[in-house]
């Protein structure tokens, strides 16, 4: 949950950062697409039906890391930060969390041979 | 009613999350998005010349009146409005039974509620990359439909988990989504 939280405020914090840090357009746009998927994927696994979510987080998490590389991100700035943001929301998704609820076994359970809820 | 709350939750879950105290919240908060879609809708129609945004100046006007906001026959303000009409309706349909009763109608919630979020998801992503600008009555409405998915899904996991007892009892998962009543009787 807390992980999540993080990860929510660290994808705010890469959608205003190309305004803060006046980044050339082409890398604002790496920041204003993937940005709101680590939003939106934190904001539907703070919901403990849907806690797996957080594991789509690695996507973006991962491309954060490698797109300074392939776009040749020529501003240090902008590299510095999808970088370490990029590192931080992969091992933030990481993160396991502790589920209390069963939701008859969640949404595994429908791929399941003997699912808890029809035990 | 808090009788049936106990009687209505599904095999090997807390809660029933087909629940009035569940789906309420949601319908109020699908309104809420649905009066912001209305009002950028009707200023894309012209029924307002001018259109609110207290942080990115002229962006709203930008965004309403982008080449992606005018990519549909109707404004896109206007089609949002309509599927925060449909959360409303499918999430206000049935008894607190409806993850079983209604599965057609649990999994329509979900489908609205879901694409929804996601197609909000798109524009927020097209207003910075495609016109240039942000657009904080959007914005508003992305959020209230991503934090609308969660809370609308566990229901539809209730739903498909029931269809799934339906299939390997042997019944009619067809029937079963539909409602049929002696479906409804021989599986829990």
């Amino acid at each position: 949950m807390w992980a999540a939280i993080i990860n929510v405020i660290i994808g705010l914090f890469l959608m205003i950062a190309p305004a803060i840090f006046h980044f050339d357009k082409s890398i604002a746009d790496q920041y204003h697409i993937a940005a709101p998927v680590v939003i939106t994927c934190a904001i539907v696994s703070l919901w403990e039906v849907n806690h797996s979510a957080h594991y789509f987080n690695i996507v973006p998490g991962l491309w954060f890391i490698i797109t300074p590389f392939i776009f040749h991100f020529q501003s240090p700035t902008a590299r510095w930060i999808a970088v370490v943001s990029g590192v931080l929301i992969v091992l933030l998704s990481l993160v396991k969390r502790k589920v209390k609820g069963k939701y008859g076994g969640g949404w595994r359970s429908l791929l399941q041979k003997h699912p808890v809820h029809m035990q | 009613m808090s009788a049936n709350n106990q009687a209505y939750i599904p095999p090997a879950w807390d809660y029933n999350p087909s629940a009035w105290h569940q789906r309420v919240p949601l319908a109020i908060v699908a309104s809420i998005g649905f009066f912001i879609a209305l009002y950028m809708g009707l200023y894309q129609l012209g029924v307002f010349s001018t259109v609110w945004d207290p942080f990115f100046g002229d962006g709203t006007k930008r965004v309403l009146t982008s080449s992606v906001s005018e990519a549909f026959p109707i404004p896109d303000a206007v089609l949002g409005a309509l599927g925060y009409v449909m959360d409303v309706v499918s999430g206000l349909v049935g008894n607190e039974d409806r993850w079983k009763t209604k599965p057609w109608i649990v999994i329509l919630f979900g489908i609205a509620v879901g694409p929804l979020g996601a197609t909000s998801i798109l524009l927020v992503i097209l207003q910075p990359v495609i016109v240039g600008a942000w657009c904080t009555l959007c914005l508003t409405s992305a959020v209230i439909s991503v934090i609308m998915i969660s809370p609308a899904t566990d229901e539809l996991l209730a739903s498909l988990q029931y269809l799934q007892r339906v299939k390997r009892s042997g019944h009619s998962v067809w029937k079963a989504f539909w409602g049929n009543k002696s479906v409804i009787n021989k599986v829990n």
